[in-house]
């Protein structure tokens, strides 16, 4: 096997035009690739840490309450028991804190916004507000009543600054409006295109707005050690909290948001528990996420065919101008087996190394454009990638099938013109030599 | 002549080289030409949805906006905050009369508003109300009316003790209050002298009975007050669907015929309705398709929509009609109805028309329906609410936009009820919000004080009350009409006063640049205070993902030909390698180095158009099979971007000449070095081996 390749390389750097052009061309579709999959994971990255920081754990135990067959409230009761089931059922999780959903105006003296709003418990949740980088003020504030954190795009519109007192007021039931004032205790940079919905109050005082009871609240978010075990926690937790005694709903993979309509509509009344994964609560942004994959992948295909084209075509040329060489191996006993997979190597060779090259380039940039910060004035952009700044994020799985889709593909258009190698019989081969 | 049989012959002769050369010509052509198709047809087809229905061609808005003016709203979802310019009429005449290219002007404005169309228990006592006071005292219907309330009384009790004391705090004193009203209004004493007293018992019930009803049937309505003549006079596409227009002079609304279909719309109806045009119309069926499957599953999970809303009564015959249509001996009608609703497909058209001919006359069938009146809250930037009781004419659809969700946003509201709403502080305002306050005991705070920066840390650590207060405003549900005014009001009135913003329509698109030019000096000279903004610009982040998707598709026509350039080069330079001997010797015979660049030169050009032409022929086929059709949006993102439930592709002779282009000059490109080298080759290489 050595042989081939040493004969594989040796044949590469004698025709090196073609190997640096076919090298060339499939190093800069690596390069793409790699580059437009960190964007996308970019994007994914962001809106995982986006979402749960935002408004979502990992797993979420929610739900909706409908006092009546028309209403339907996403709230959860029962709250004590429902968190220390979470308890029981992840023990693994590192955090479990819960908050109560709500949806209302905020009003200064300049202007106002109608945005949803979270309440929750400072103290609690420092490891995960954390991740909020603090523009003005003091997030743990908000343990006192009557507080408010805003983000940056938010106090911009509403013109307010730390300190500044504004009104939020919140629909309840028919036609009633709660209000209260409250103090900007925080205002923290903006996390792309999620937070522009988000806000939050203390706890409690959402609860007042709300007239809730203690033993209710809107959602226990559950985070785990390591995101990619969403789904079998999610698989535990749903038949746990069933096991239990509570009604749950059809999995349904939406923002809660999305589902006032139809959970109004149904028959029944009472609670219910939805349990969600932090993807779904931004399943509306992932046909961003889809668009991207597909049209990553068309133009991969597209590109790719071009390429294996090219080499197909080199390496057709190749043996014809070998041929002598051909006959001359087979003369000497080499199988026909042997031919091909010799003529398959050096496409091989050319390929695995450049997509080698390619891959470290593509990262290298990415590393680049990372360090670089760069702010993206768009509000287009901003809404397709989710965030202010460019960011790219590697996978290793990602590079790995990056590396096996290209090198296979390209590689599979020397098969024909290898076969065809093979099937040269030695004589006729031979009376090609001068 | 004999340069092109000779570039033919070689063609042919190197076959394996032409083939492949070619192939990636019809791969690049056919891509390039689908591609640009399908982004224009998406892009063309928004931006059309966009500037024949909403945005115009133009937007003027005043110039001391505070935020930049998108149509849909901004970044938060709020609508932006654009001041507003004072007097149409004045900016009307002067723009029309100095700026030529202008064929209309329509004011517009904006603004999101929540509806509440009233529970069930509202509806039955808004129909009750009206029985008994027409002319003719249908006894039976009331009695029927009487039996449905009490038994939705019963419901609420139970509803409100089991359930909603579960997760709302009520005070000992409220919880007293409310077991009293519902004993009152179960008394048989109550009921005894009901039809005497009606008025009050009605009232009774609506203010203090119906609202323990914690209703979700919230409508969220944004809409546009406009003058509906020019409106209707001025969008070629405008056409009422259902009622009329918005009668010259009067208040009132028009509802887009999609909002009114999906969400004023009884749900359950609704998607029988979709599933009826998708079998219809885009000849799909229930068996092969999860998104009528899924409907259908919404609808039986949803049949408590039907059966509360039935009257006792009606409930009973209905009972009946359906044992015989389902030839079932089930008597409980939620069985029956969740039955009768798991439709498939060789069932659906006759139990569709039982529904509408059986079942809907009997429901609320639009929350809000065409003719009636119903109150509107909005709440001004400042805070303060304003509520109006508005008719709805009736509902409107652009005529090739009607399944787009972009053309179809905005309901349309008289402009005056629109300044009403707005909440401009004017003087009769501000004595309104200083009754307002007086109610609300808020007796030394203005409203402006409110708002005021304090010292509010100092405040805050203070405060242990909490500064919660609750404000309920119902509107009075369905109030005598005549005292909101149902003025007639002139011409006059409309334009005179206030508008946001306003579309115009030019006469000639292509000027716009200068058109936009012109109105930017006529403002200045005449003190208009106005700024003008193209459709693209106005409708904000959907104008910009417009121009964002020809970018990303340019660019990636843009990488897929760049990459060709580098395989056609290379196969060339394969293809010179191998005929080294062969132009060697017509070197040597003398040919000199222009004709062998000639022919090296038609060598290219023939491949290059024959293939490309190929690919372009592929992609027409393509085009007209596929495209003619209509590529079916998959789901509500799609619909979007595909401003309909379908996007049809129009093959256009001229993007594929452009790709025919592209094609001849990447070829041209890419054979450049190896014409250059195929030039060097010395004639004496015909005597030698080949290299």
């Amino acid at each position: 096997m050595g042989i081939f390749f040493t004969i594989g390389f040796r044949s590469l750097i004698k025709h090196k035009t073609h190997s640096l052009i076919l090298g060339s061309a499939i190093i800069s579709v690596t390069i793409l690739l790699i580059i437009i999959t960190n964007v996308t994971s970019g994007i994914q990255d962001t809106m995982m840490k986006g979402s749960t920081t935002l408004f979502s754990g990992h797993v979420n135990i929610t739900g909706f309450f409908k006092t009546s067959t028309s209403s339907a409230a996403p709230v959860i009761t029962d709250l004590a028991r429902l968190r220390k089931l979470a308890r029981e059922i992840v023990p693994e999780a590192t955090f479990i804190v819960d908050r109560v959903n709500g949806f209302g105006k905020i009003i200064s003296d300049q202007s106002s916004m109608q945005i949803p709003m979270m309440g929750i418990d400072v103290e609690e949740e420092a490891p995960i507000l954390k991740d909020l980088s603090v523009a003005a003020g003091n997030i743990s504030d908000l343990s006192k009543k009557n507080g408010l954190i805003i983000f940056e795009a938010q106090a911009k519109k509403l013109k307010v600054a730390v300190g500044d007192r504004v009104t939020v007021s919140m629909p309840t039931y028919r036609n009633m409006y709660n209000t209260m004032d409250v103090n900007v205790v925080a205002i923290v940079r903006d996390m792309g295109y999620l937070s522009n919905f988000s806000a939050f109050l203390n706890k409690d005082d959402i609860r007042e707005l709300y007239q809730m009871k203690e033993d209710s609240s809107g959602r226990v978010m559950i985070f785990l050690p390591n995101y990619k075990t969403v789904a079998a926690v999610e698989s535990r937790v749903r038949s746990g909290i069933e096991k239990a005694g509570f009604r749950l709903m059809d999995k349904d993979p939406q923002p809660f948001f999305m589902k006032f309509d139809k959970v109004a509509a149904e028959g029944w009344t009472g609670q219910k528990i939805d349990i969600t994964n932090w993807e779904d609560e931004v399943s509306i942004m992932k046909w961003i996420i889809t668009l991207f994959n597909v049209l990553t992948g068309m133009l991969t295909m597209i590109l790719l065919t071009i390429v294996s084209l090219g080499l197909m075509n080199m390496l057709w040329i190749t043996i014809k101008e070998r041929t002598g060489e051909i006959g001359t191996m087979r003369a000497i006993g080499m199988q026909r087996r042997s031919l091909v997979i010799l003529f398959i190597i050096e496409p091989f060779i050319l390929s695995s190394l450049s997509t080698i090259i390619g891959i470290v380039i593509g990262l290298l940039i990415s590393a680049g454009l990372n360090a670089m910060h760069i702010i993206i004035a768009d509000s287009a952009l901003r809404t397709f990638l989710m965030s202010d700044t460019l960011l790219l994020s590697t996978s290793f799985s990602q590079i790995i099938i990056t590396f096996i889709a290209i090198t296979t593909f390209t590689t599979v258009g020397a098969i024909i013109p290898a076969w065809r190698a093979g099937k040269l019989s030695p004589v006729i081969a031979m009376s090609t030599i001068d | 002549m004999i340069i092109i049989k000779m570039a033919l012959r070689n063609l042919f002769s190197h076959k394996m080289k032409t083939l492949i050369v070619g192939t990636v010509l019809i791969l690049g052509s056919f891509f390039a030409v689908v591609g640009v198709t399908f982004v224009f047809a998406i892009s063309e087809g928004m931006k059309n949805s966009l500037t024949h229905s909403i945005t115009g061609d133009l937007q003027i808005y005043s110039k001391l906006a505070k935020d930049k003016f998108s149509i849909f709203g901004d970044e938060n979802g709020s609508y932006p905050d654009i001041d507003y310019v004072e007097n149409f009429a004045t900016i009307k005449n002067i723009l029309e009369k100095e700026v030529s290219n202008i064929e209309a002007i329509v004011p517009m404005g904006g603004n999101f508003a929540m509806v509440n169309p009233g529970n069930i228990l509202d509806k039955k006592l808004e129909e009750l109300r009206q029985c008994f006071k027409e002319k003719i005292f249908d006894a039976a219907k009331i009695l029927e009316l009487k039996e449905h309330v009490h038994a939705i009384i019963l419901d609420i009790e139970a509803q409100f003790f089991n359930n909603t004391a579960s997760i709302v705090s009520v005070s000992a004193e409220d919880s007293a209050k409310v077991r009293a009203d519902l004993d009152t209004a179960r008394a048989e004493s109550f009921w005894k002298d009901f039809d005497a007293k009606f008025e009050r018992k009605i009232e009774f019930l609506s203010n203090k009975i119906a609202p323990l009803i914690f209703d979700d049937n919230v409508l969220y309505v944004s809409y546009m007050g406009t003058i509906p003549e020019t409106f209707a006079r001025s969008f070629s596409q405008f056409e009422i669907v259902k009622g009329t227009n918005i009668p010259p002079g009067h208040r009132g609304m028009v509802l887009t015929d999609r909002f009114y279909e999906e969400e004023v719309k009884h749900r359950v109806a609704r998607r029988l309705d979709k599933i009826k045009r998708s079998l219809l119309e885009d000849h799909e069926t229930i068996k092969g398709s999860k998104t009528l499957q899924d409907k259908i599953t919404s609808n039986i999970s949803q049949s408590a929509e039907v059966y509360n809303q039935l009257t006792p009564k009606r409930a009973e015959e209905i009972v009946v009609k359906l044992q015989a249509f389902l030839s079932s001996k089930e008597s409980d009608i939620k069985k029956l109805l969740e039955d009768f609703l798991k439709v498939d497909d060789a069932n659906f058209i006759s139990r569709y028309d039982f529904f509408y001919s059986e079942i809907a006359p009997y429901i609320v069938l639009y929350k809000v329906k065409v003719g009636e009146v119903f109150p509107i809250t909005t709440f001004s930037k400042y805070g303060t609410s304003h509520s109006l009781n508005i008719k709805v004419y009736g509902t409107y659809r652009f005529k090739s936009f009607e399944r787009s969700p972009i053309a179809t946003g905005f309901n349309l509201i008289d402009l005056m009820s629109f300044r009403d709403l707005f909440g401009l502080l004017t003087p009769e305002r501000k004595k309104e919000n200083s009754e307002m306050e007086a109610e609300m005991a808020l007796e030394d705070v203005s409203i402006s004080d409110m708002f005021k920066k304090s010292d509010s840390k100092k405040e805050s650590e203070g405060a242990s009350l909490s500064k919660l207060k609750s404000t309920v405003f119902t509107s009075g549900f369905k109030e005598d009409f005549a005292s909101q005014g149902d003025k007639v009001f002139s011409n006059a009135d409309l334009e005179n006063g206030i508008f946001l913003n306003a579309a115009i329509l030019l006469k000639n698109p292509a000027k716009m640049a200068a058109t936009m030019r012109a109105i930017d000096s006529v403002s200045e000279k005449e003190k208009l205070n106005i700024q003008v903004i193209d459709w693209k610009n106005a409708a904000g982040i959907i104008g910009q993902l417009i121009l964002f998707i020809r970018v990303l598709l340019f660019s990636f026509i843009g990488i897929v030909f760049g990459v060709s350039i580098f395989i056609i080069m290379n196969a060339f330079i394969m293809a010179m390698l191998e005929r080294y001997k062969e132009i060697g010797t017509m070197r040597a015979i003398g040919a000199q180095k222009q004709f062998v660049l000639s022919m090296l030169f038609f060598e290219v050009l023939i491949q290059s158009v024959f293939f490309a032409c190929l690919g372009i022929l592929l992609s027409w086929l393509v085009i007209v099979i596929v495209g003619g059709r209509g590529i079916p949006a998959w789901n509500d993102i799609a619909t979007f971007f595909f401003s309909g439930s379908r996007l049809y592709l129009f093959f256009d002779w001229w993007y594929a000449a452009g790709v025919l282009l592209l094609a001849v000059i990447v070829s041209a490109i890419a054979g450049l070095y190896p014409a250059y080298q195929a030039t060097k080759i010395p004639p004496v290489s015909a005597l030698g081996k080949t290299h």
